[in-house]
């Protein structure tokens, strides 16, 4: 297993962002600034895509910086670190960014929205945050990443400019900045109580020989900071009224690249900030899997009652996520790839049911109008099935 | 006496003067007692930064109060000038606390000099009354000259009623280098033993900085005037920066220098861009903020970015700042002060949101304050800044003088916003991000100092 100096990584997180700015400017001709979302789009997953056989083969990139702030013991340094779990949810995020970003320039055009230069801007800003999330060599880096993403995704959950998408902005804000200050806290702890930040496989050492009661505390301030990304209850109710916005939004931040980067930072955390082995010994496992164990019933039952279809949807995202964070909860190696497996397969089926379940964000079963005929003849086939779906699911029957 | 303390501050203020000035040169004012009023602030704000005797620190402390109570009155309205009033009354007293200060240490010790100072309290004792007393006078004179809370009260009148250039420039540095004046007594002629000998003077400042965090905060969220909301903003942020002088370590006072340099550029320049804003708008009220990146994308965005840099999202300045503070302040074991430091980032936040979401996630409220912007001529559009300066309602003509044209007759007419407008409210919020990234090198650089400032 060797390392090796690369800027790839660094590339990977930088194309979508730089994309930005050429979105921004091309703001007179959408046809060239869809040009530039789908170019990043390629390019980002192309380089994600080339670093899989070097990871395979044991091998990990990285770009160092340098230091960014100071530790206690040693400083730490703003790198990018691409392993095999961080090559998962990057290469998850930028293969379903294409897919998105096609499903997009239809949705917004189709739809006639309104600031689609914003939303497309705001859009690869995103998905550069969730792949510096995934490819964060250190828990300060990933916290970095983790907050630039609730700036970047914010003006997708306010994209609609009613009230309704405002309220649910500002709940998202609060929420998820929220959480990251409960990261910072715990991030700041753990420097304190170790000197140190960096991922190490197995968990920081010194960790392990902390007072417990501390060890606790940050660990129970990392996982609830990440929770709320996760939606873990109590902390989801910013998820379902998020379903205000866009539907490819939904669809790719909000059923994967903003949840998972919730469940990537407590994967991040029992795996490589504490090791299973010390959550176990903290008796943190336990709580954990308890809460991921009420989410999961909780959150499906909820989604029973949900006759709005995106929301019924958000519910099961909730739920779902939390099959991740019960298998990480479990701590058996058998539990653990159970429930990184269930990464990219939940993502994979909740996009496709958003893309198929929804095909107007004013879509709601309860609304008085009723958008089917609209749906049936622009989309004929997925747009009758989700009328159908939602008339099925309305207790009222409204639509 | 010259450190990286104080060289940073020298650097400081001549580029925040730079800057301001690259604004004020189109913006106004343009009138000679506001440029020699403008230039007897920088050499007091100068002064106060090299001088290494306490009583020339009074001194260019008067030259700068002196300075910046004309300035705020530069606007000529009956409102700025009961605010510069307010002001010379409130700042005077404080000045006046400090004058005392100085004179129970000349009493207790016989010396001015700053290096002096720091071996003859030493020898008198940390915990004489006299060395005490000029210890709580000195403070609570400078207190009132930062504007930590409750003694703020002369600020947020004073910087909303100045103008734009004059806030920015006032905020930017005169309470900056009051701040480092601060740290420069309590460490330089008092010494870190000072604090140790007197734990309870330490808590009182952590304390005080603690209460200014949370109140200024509050308060922030309650204005609905954009200038003022950034004035109780600043008393907040102070708080931080007092926090961390009160902490007695390393990282929290790089931390301390970090944010006094990270908070001039960003409120200063989001000062700046209020006038921008005004200027091209005429909105100024947080309600008239609404739809503002439709009518002003550069301006808005640039606002934005210097929120968030505010607000202290990573990687930017402000949270640099933050993390230095916060990781001193937990090497310190203070557990209060760190919940207070790590949630001031959700105070900034309650404040900042409400006008980032109503800039970019709201159409404009009525078609008029729109139109006025765009295609009004620019004597309308004069009238509506004057307007609701006053706080007016839009078009009302309720004030007959012109802020920003009395000075000269030649002068063009000001309502157009110009390339170096834009330039230095663009340039700064660029920095305030970049510059997150090259702390480390700067943090290195003024270790030694730090660490001699706090081993005497």
């Amino acid at each position: 297993m060797t390392e090796i100096d690369s800027l790839r990584p660094l590339a990977a997180v930088l194309v979508s962002a730089v994309a930005i700015a050429p979105i921004l400017a091309s703001y007179r001709r959408p046809n060239l600034r869809e040009g530039w979302t789908m170019l990043a789009a390629l390019t980002t997953f192309g380089l994600v895509a080339s670093m899989v056989p070097g990871v395979l083969a044991g091998d990990t990139y990285v770009t160092d910086f340098g230091t960014f702030v100071p530790g206690v013991e040693s400083n730490v340094a703003f790198a990018l670190r691409v392993d095999p779990l961080g090559l998962l949810f990057a290469l998850l995020a930028s293969t379903l960014w294409v897919i998105t970003s096609l499903y997009s320039i239809g949705y917004m055009r189709g739809l006639n929205e309104n600031d689609q230069t914003r939303y497309f801007a705001a859009f690869a800003g995103s998905v550069s945050a969730a792949v510096g999330v995934a490819l964060a060599d250190n828990l300060v880096v990933l916290f970095v990443f983790y907050e630039l993403l609730t700036v970047a995704t914010y003006p997708l959950v306010a994209h609609d400019q009613t009230d309704e998408a405002r309220r649910a902005g500002r709940k998202y804000l609060a929420y998820t900045f929220g959480g990251g200050v409960a990261v910072l806290a715990g991030t700041l702890l753990v420097v304190w109580l170790t000197g140190t930040v960096d991922f190490s496989a197995g968990g920081i050492a010194a960790l392990a020989e902390a007072d417990p009661a501390l060890a606790r505390v940050a660990f129970a301030l990392l996982v609830g900071g990440f929770g709320v990304k996760a939606a873990l209850m109590p902390l989801h109710s910013w998820l379902p009224d998020a379903m205000v916005a866009p539907t490819p939004v939904s669809g790719l931040l909000h059923a994967v690249a903003v949840v998972k980067s919730g469940v990537f930072g407590i994967a991040r955390v029992v795996l490589d900030v504490f090791g299973p082995e010390t959550v176990g010994d903290l008796g943190m496992g336990l709580p954990l899997a308890a809460v991921a164990a009420f989410t999961l019933i909780a959150a499906s039952i909820i989604a029973l009652r949900q006759d709005n279809l995106k929301r019924r949807l958000a519910f099961s995202t909730v739920s779902q996520l939390s099959y991740i964070v019960l298998g990480l909860a479990v701590l058996h190696p058998r539990a653990l790839t159970g429930g990184l497996l269930h990464i990219p397969a939940h993502a994979f089926m909740k996009l496709t049911l958003f893309f198929c379940a929804t095909t107007s964000p004013r879509w709601r079963a309860s609304a008085s109008a009723c958008p089917r005929r609209w749906s049936r003849s622009r989309l004929p086939r997925s747009g009758w099935r989700a009328s159908r779906w939602s008339r099925a699911s309305s207790a009222s029957g409204t639509c | 006496m010259i450190d990286g303390l104080s060289g940073t501050m020298i650097v400081l203020v001549a580029v925040s003067a730079l800057g301001v000035l690259s604004y004020a040169r189109a913006a106004g004012p343009r009138s000679n007692p506001f440029y020699a009023a403008y230039l007897l602030l920088v050499a007091g704000l100068t002064g106060m930064s090299v001088t290494g005797d306490l009583f020339n620190l009074y001194v260019f402390l008067e030259i700068t109060g002196l300075a910046a109570y004309v300035l705020v009155a530069s606007d000529d309205s009956g409102r700025s000038a009961i605010a510069a009033l307010r002001y010379l009354l409130i700042g005077t007293v404080g000045a006046s606390l400090f004058l005392l200060g100085i004179g129970y240490a000349y009493i207790a010790t016989g010396t001015l000099n700053m290096g002096d100072l720091a071996t003859q309290i030493a020898e008198v004792g940390y915990t004489a009354t006299l060395v005490q007393a000029a210890f709580a006078f000195v403070v609570v004179g400078l207190f009132i000259k930062v504007a930590i809370f409750p003694l703020h009260t002369w600020q947020p009148e004073a910087y909303a009623s100045a103008p734009d250039s004059v806030s920015a420039l006032i905020s930017a540095l005169v309470s900056t280098v009051s701040a480092y004046a601060l740290v420069r007594v309590v460490y330089t002629a008092f010494t870190a033993d000072f604090l140790e000998a007197n734990p309870l003077a330490a808590d009182l400042l952590g304390a005080a900085a603690a209460v200014s965090i949370v109140a200024g905060s509050l308060l922030a969220v309650a204005q609905s005037e954009v200038k003022r909301m950034l004035a109780y903003s600043s008393v907040a942020q102070f708080g931080l920066v007092v926090a961390a002088a009160s902490l007695v370590n390393e990282t929290a006072m790089i931390g301390a220098v970090v944010h006094l340099v990270g908070h001039a550029l960003m409120k200063g320049s989001l000062f700046l861009a209020a006038g921008v804003v005004a200027t091209a708008t005429g909105a100024r009220t947080v309600s008239e903020y609404d739809g503002l990146v439709d009518r002003l994308p550069v301006g808005a965005g640039a606002f934005g970015v210097l929120a968030l840099a505010m607000v202290g999202v990573p990687p930017t300045l402000g949270f640099v700042g933050k993390w230095y503070i916060a990781l001193g302040a937990v090497e310190s074991g203070s557990w209060v002060l760190v919940v207070v430091i790590v949630a001031s980032t959700l105070l900034t936040l309650a404040y900042f949101a409400r006008l980032v979401e109503r800039m970019f996630f709201r159409d404009p409220a009525t078609a008029l304050a729109d139109e006025v912007g765009v295609a009004a001529s620019e004597d309308e559009a004069e009238v509506v800044a004057d307007g609701s300066d006053l706080g007016a309602t839009d078009g009302v003509v309720t004030s007959g003088s012109d802020p920003a044209t009395d000075g000269g007759d030649d002068a063009p007419s000001t309502d157009r916003v110009t390339f170096g407008m834009y330039a230095v409210v663009v340039v700064t919020a660029v920095l305030a991000v970049a510059l997150g990234l090259a702390v480390f090198e700067y943090a290195e650089f003024l270790e030694p100092t730090i660490t001699r400032l706090l081993t005497p």
